[in-house]
């Protein structure tokens, strides 16, 4: 039932907004400066002095990677990657962070320092690479998707969540006989939505992003990620001699910037996109969905 | 707590179940320590074969990562197959990974039989690491003597890329026209002109009134203070490719000083930064930046040729260094992607011209080059000691490319009629396709739309074609630049070809690299007065620099006598010499 | 779900009948199963490489049959000044962003929470999460234009103060703009965890404060900010693991010689200096930094376990 606000906590609101505005506009200034990088003529580029518009409109950029061949496989083995990394992510640590949370669980405690152990704690690249390749995953696609199922951050996280679920649920549906996985998959989950959805997020974006796994572990072009494909043409693009020019002319030439610059906002455009799916679980009291019993 | 005890599950019995997954996934890494064959072995097995061209053999060949975009079964794989009876297992890494994704394969066991490496530190490595083999003088002067006749005169010193420990450890390669000529400066012709300067500066002096008119003449004409003398290369080495600190090269030439390499001074060899040329240069360098004549942001920009060249095209500076841009490509307007077109494409009726590197009050002037070799080695895996017909065979071959110009063109750029030409103004022309980057690079191995049998990128011949090949094969407009613009006496080179290829530089090496960018640095710019030189270098020659020192003059007593070795074999076999020049 | 078949209704009698072990938490242990199998495989197996700290790895010889030399590598590390300067910006980085950037994103999301206007609230909320998803490659670029003693952002402080600030050579004003930057880059990120947390707090609360009569500052007081203490300690905690992780690639983008001095961390500092094949060492430099990190991370498990009676705290 809306009351009268206070002055005082009128006030407030509007410093509130203006700030945040600020904040906002911060934060977006240069990413808009990338998107207008990516639409400017490389030569442009070179010569500076770009504010917010371009000065000569130009999709050139867009152009170079959208006509590599490799671009459109590499997108789709990206979003399976990180569709599946999720679909892994959320199962696997939901799995493992609701018996954590249980406080009667035995060894607990040496089993929440087992798992934390490994995030600070790391053997290094080369037993990695050799792990992987004797459980033949080189050159797989689970590759990507399996070493990075789990972390010892999500898990933490999650079971921090579930801790702070009300006992009462749990004793409910004890009483009824419920067995352990019923109780995580009909109460605790549908109640961590907020959760959830956070390490989704989190996970999805570490997915796309990443790139030097797939540089390592994936040698065919077929199976190979967008990330690695976008750099590709950046570098094969960018300078090499121009000692006695080429037939094409290649207006890269100037600088690669530009092309940088449409690489990044096609890298970041779709996990952008995500984030609006994701806010809704950040809506108050969400979790009383009604599993009143 | 609870009451049936864990009897069921003991800690024991899970502690032994982890262990045994453990002890079964843990990769060890291991193999058998085999005991590496004394050179006197090596000998033996390898000069005792002769090569048999009839027999087909497997090769697997991991060439230099600069062949971007090569696929496997090209045109030059299967000519190459097809000229030496091979058949060839070729693998592809980009630039940007290579040197991580070599070391896992290495360490994962997969060595290739022929592969590339950089610099004598990777070679130094790889050779302790067991992963590849010994290659004795004698066997490369027993199946490649043309190879080593070329090698001897074009890049003579560059058997210090691959020793280890007195033993050789790989075929280095050469470089004529990269490594040999120096690159020229580019100056901004009409900035000069509008400045009342008539003539390209040529000494220090010229070359300071030059930049001084450069900051306080309004070159760029719009009424506003906001334009420099020069930007330089960024200081500081650029990690992972290991290239050293070029900074201001030409002035630090103009006292006859080389900052980052070995030189020889008074009958010793001694680090350049530690002579007192440089601290002349760097009392130059502090006034200059002082009064405005460097960009004064030019340590912060990031690292690259391309920033230094956008300060021009942004119309910020009238002078930069030339490195790979100071040759004749670079100012010919009829090359639509030459430095030259492109500039005047943002600045419609700006000029650029090269310029000599100035010459000092000493008479000193130079910029650097690196005496025929800018590094690259082909090594071989330590399989090819059961299998010695194997590196025969490549040895064989890299002979017949010494030997036939012919073939080596072919098997670089491809074969002419079919995929190039000779055109009058470019030289080696590409024909359609193979003149697009994705059909060059897939058949003619990253050769791409670069027409240059004078590196050393080559997939399968890394190495340069023989100078007199590469200049027949320039445009006489190009070798007339040359002559004026880039003669190889005014290069300052290297004692030791490269500042690591000293034993314990892999220890101290870059710190005092980084000691001395930061030093240096500071002293330019004006945060440390210029005694802090002085510091500087007795805190050099404190943390390793004294050892460095020795190190780079046993080597260089080292250098001489391998040179005299490898001659004294060649002598030995009495082969026949590739035709006269 | 069949109950237990053969036991009397259990709530009502005043003993609890025995179950077996298995009974009780087998049901826990089958769901954690498949997180253990992944750690022993994923993460503890490769640790095997640790041992290479301690030696000097020749391939050769493998793992197991290269030479042990002890703590040798960690001497040579500790024995080199600009190691234990490394090390020491390390800290000294890793403590400002600390202090810095792990309370602005707990404003942020209060701030956020505060708005009235969804439409905004979603606007600002997704537009302060973008730089997070901006690389520091492409980032550095940006930034070392705009902070250039010729950049934007010069101009204009020339505009008031006559001189510009050398954002980008001198020590003190480049760890402020790390510091700035990088909170800049995480605070919308790190918002969402909270945002996600205040989602869950019981609307209910809310309601009955205001019948009590209490203002905004004082729901965020009482019941915001204490429903919200868990996940902060958590994620204090698992922060100051990581404390040792000073932000490479923030930093690898940002830096040169002149600033070495104050932003050369152990891993710009080991990227520099290993580049080659020298396992030993980078092994061991890694292992300096984990058990930094852990012992960090104990202490403040152990401290927020004192404070608060055995409630918060990771274990």
């Amino acid at each position: 039932m809306p009351f009268q606000r206070s002055r005082a906590e009128r006030a407030f609101d509007w410093l509130n907004v203006t700030v945040l505005t600020v904040v906002g506009l911060l934060a977006l200034y240069p990413f808009v400066y990338v998107v207008l990088l990516s639409f400017s003529t490389a030569a442009d580029v070179a010569r500076g002095g770009l504010l917010v518009l371009p000065r000569n409109f130009s999709l050139s950029s867009y152009d170079m990677v959208f006509h590599d061949p490799w671009f459109l496989l590499g997108f789709g083995n990206s979003l399976v990657r990180t569709v599946l990394g999720v679909a892994a992510t959320l199962l696997m640590t939901s799995l493992a962070a609701y018996p954590l949370s249980r406080p009667n669980l035995p060894w607990r405690r040496q089993i929440v320092f087992y798992i934390l152990f490994t995030m600070l704690f790391s053997g290094g690249l080369v037993p990695k690479y050799l792990l992987l390749k004797n459980l033949g995953l080189i050159d797989n696609r689970l590759v990507l998707v399996l070493p990075l199922m789990l972390t010892a951050f999500n898990i933490i996280i999650l079971k921090n969540f579930f801790q702070q679920i009300p006992p009462s649920y749990e004793e409910a549906a004890k009483i009824d006989g419920a067995s352990d996985f019923a109780i995580l998959f009909r109460i605790f989950l549908p109640l961590s939505k907020p959760a959830l959805a956070t390490i989704a997020l989190w996970t999805a974006v570490i997915h796309w992003n990443a790139w030097f796994d797939a540089m390592i572990f994936i040698t065919s072009n077929e199976k190979q990620v967008v990330q690695i494909f976008l750099q590709r043409i950046v570098i094969e693009n960018s300078v090499k001699d121009m000692q006695f020019g080429t037939p094409n002319f290649n207006e890269q030439l100037y600088t690669p910037d530009a092309l940088k610059a449409a690489v990044t906002v096609i890298t970041v455009l779709p996990i952008l996109a995500v984030y609006p799916f994701v806010q809704r679980y950040f809506v108050k009291g969400i979790q009383l969905g009604g599993v009143k019993e | 707590m609870f009451s049936a005890s864990p009897k069921k599950y003991p800690a024991r019995i899970v502690l032994t179940v982890l262990a045994a997954l453990w002890l079964s996934l843990a990769p060890s890494g291991c193999r058998r320590a085999a005991t590496p064959a004394s050179t006197a072995e090596l000998v033996t097995t390898f000069n005792a074969l002769r090569d048999d061209p009839q027999r087909h053999l497997e090769i697997v060949w991991l060439g230099s990562p600069y062949a971007e975009g090569g696929q496997p079964g090209s045109w030059l794989q299967r000519r190459l197959e097809e000229q030496f009876n091979l058949s060839l297992e070729v693998s592809f890494m980009p630039v940007f990974s290579y040197d991580k994704l070599l070391k896992l394969r290495l360490t994962g066991g997969q060595i290739p039989d022929v592969f590339w490496l950089r610099n004598a530190g990777e070679v130094r490595r790889a050779a302790a690491h067991g992963f590849i083999t010994e290659v004795p003088y004698e066997t490369l002067a027993h199946h490649a003597p043309a190879y080593l006749r070329l090698l001897e005169r074009h890049a003579p010193d560059a058997w210090l890329l691959s020793l280890v420990d007195g033993r050789n450890f790989g075929i280095p390669t050469f470089t004529t026209t990269v490594a040999r000529l120096p690159q020229t400066g580019v100056w901004n012709r009409t900035w000069l002109e509008r400045v009342g300067i008539k003539k390209t500066p040529g000494t220090l002096v010229e070359m300071e009134e030059a930049l001084r008119r450069f900051r306080t003449g309004d070159p760029d004409r719009d009424g506003q203070q906001d334009t420099f003398g020069m930007c330089p290369w960024r200081p500081g080495s650029s990690s992972g490719s290991g290239t050293l600190d070029r900074s201001f090269e030409e002035i630090f030439g103009a006292f006859g000083v080389m900052q980052n390499g070995w030189m020889l001074h008074e009958g010793r060899v001694v680090w350049g930064a530690t002579l007192p040329g440089a601290r002349l240069a760097l009392e130059t360098l502090r006034r200059w930046y002082a009064d405005g004549l460097i960009h004064p942001d030019y340590m912060t920009l990031p690292i690259g040729n391309l920033e230094v060249r956008s300060q021009l095209f942004k119309g910020k500076v009238g002078y930069i260094m030339g490195f790979n841009l100071g040759n004749y490509g670079v100012f010919e307007k009829k090359y639509p992607t030459s430095l030259q077109s492109l500039h005047q494409a943002i600045h419609p009726g700006e000029e650029l011209a090269p310029g000599w590197f100035p010459i000092g009050p000493d008479g000193h002037r130079g910029v650097r080059t690196w005496d025929g070799s800018i590094g690259g080695v082909i090594v071989f895996g330590p399989q090819l000691v059961r299998a010695p017909e194997k590196l025969v065979r490549v040895l064989a071959m890299f002979d017949a490319l010494a030997r036939d110009p012919e073939l080596f063109i072919e098997l670089r750029v491809g074969r002419r009629g079919l995929h190039w030409d000779w055109n009058e103004d470019y030289g080696i022309r590409k024909r359609a396709p193979y003149d697009t980057r994705a059909v060059a690079s897939a058949e003619l191995m990253g050769e791409g739309i670069t027409n240059q049998i004078d590196n050393n990128y080559g997939y399968f011949a890394p190495f340069s074609a023989p100078q007199e090949v590469v200049d027949r094969h320039t445009i006489p407009a190009a070798r007339q630049f040359q002559e004026t613009y880039m003669r190889p006496e005014w290069g300052l080179s290297d004692v030791l070809l490269m500042a690591d290829t000293v034993p314990s530089a892999y220890k101290y090496l870059h710190r005092l690299v980084d000691l001395q960018a930061t030093t240096f640095t500071e002293i330019i710019i004006g945060k440390r007065p210029i005694e802090a030189f002085d510091d500087f270098v007795v805190r050099w020659r404190a943390e390793g620099g004294d050892m460095l020192t020795r190190e780079a003059n046993e080597l260089y007593l080292q250098k001489q006598a391998i040179r005299a070795r490898v001659a004294a074999f060649l002598v030995a076999e009495k082969s026949p010499a590739p035709p006269a020049p | 779900m069949t109950p237990a078949p053969s036991l009397s209704p259990r709530l009502l009698t005043a003993r609890a009948p025995t179950r077996t072990f298995r009974q009780r938490h087998g049901g826990l242990f089958l769901l954690l199963a498949p997180a253990l199998v992944y750690f022993a495989v994923f993460h503890y197996a490769p640790m095997v490489g640790l041992i290479l700290a301690f030696k000097k790895f020749i391939s050769a010889e493998g793992i197991f049959g290269s030479a042990w030399v002890g703590l040798d590598n960690f001497r040579e590390l500790f024995t080199n000044p600009q190691f234990r300067a490394a090390l020491g910006n390390t800290f000294v980085i890793s403590a400002l962003r600390l202090v810095f950037g792990f309370f602005a994103p707990i404003v942020l999301a209060l701030m956020l929470n505060e708005l009235r206007v969804l439409w905004f609230k979603k606007a600002v909320q997704t537009v302060t999460y973008i730089p997070y998803l901006l690389s520091w490659v492409i980032l550095g670029g940006i930034f070392l234009l705009m902070f250039s003693t010729t950049g934007p952002i010069n101009q204009a402080i020339a505009q008031f103060s006559g001189s510009p600030v050398s954002f980008l050579s001198n020590d003190f004003w480049f760890l402020f703009l790390l510091i700035v930057t990088g909170v800049w880059h995480s605070v919308g990120y790190g918002a969402v965890i909270y945002l996600a947390a205040i989602a869950g707090i019981s609307p209910e609360l809310y309601e009955a404060s205001t019948v009590d009569g209490a203002n905004r500052w004082h729901q965020v007081r009482h019941i915001t900010l204490p429903s919200l203490a868990p996940t902060i300690v958590v994620l204090l905690i698992l922060n100051l693991g990581h404390i040792m992780n000073a932000g490479f690639d923030q930093i690898y983008n940002l830096y040169n010689p002149v600033v070495y001095g104050v932003s050369d961390i152990v891993d710009t500092y080991a990227l520099r200096l290993l580049m080659q094949l020298e396992f030993g060492l980078s092994t061991a430099t890694d292992l300096i930094k984990s058990v930094i990190g852990l012992g960090l991370l104990v202490a403040a498990n152990a401290i927020a376990r004192r404070a608060t009676n055995g409630e918060q705290g990771i274990f």
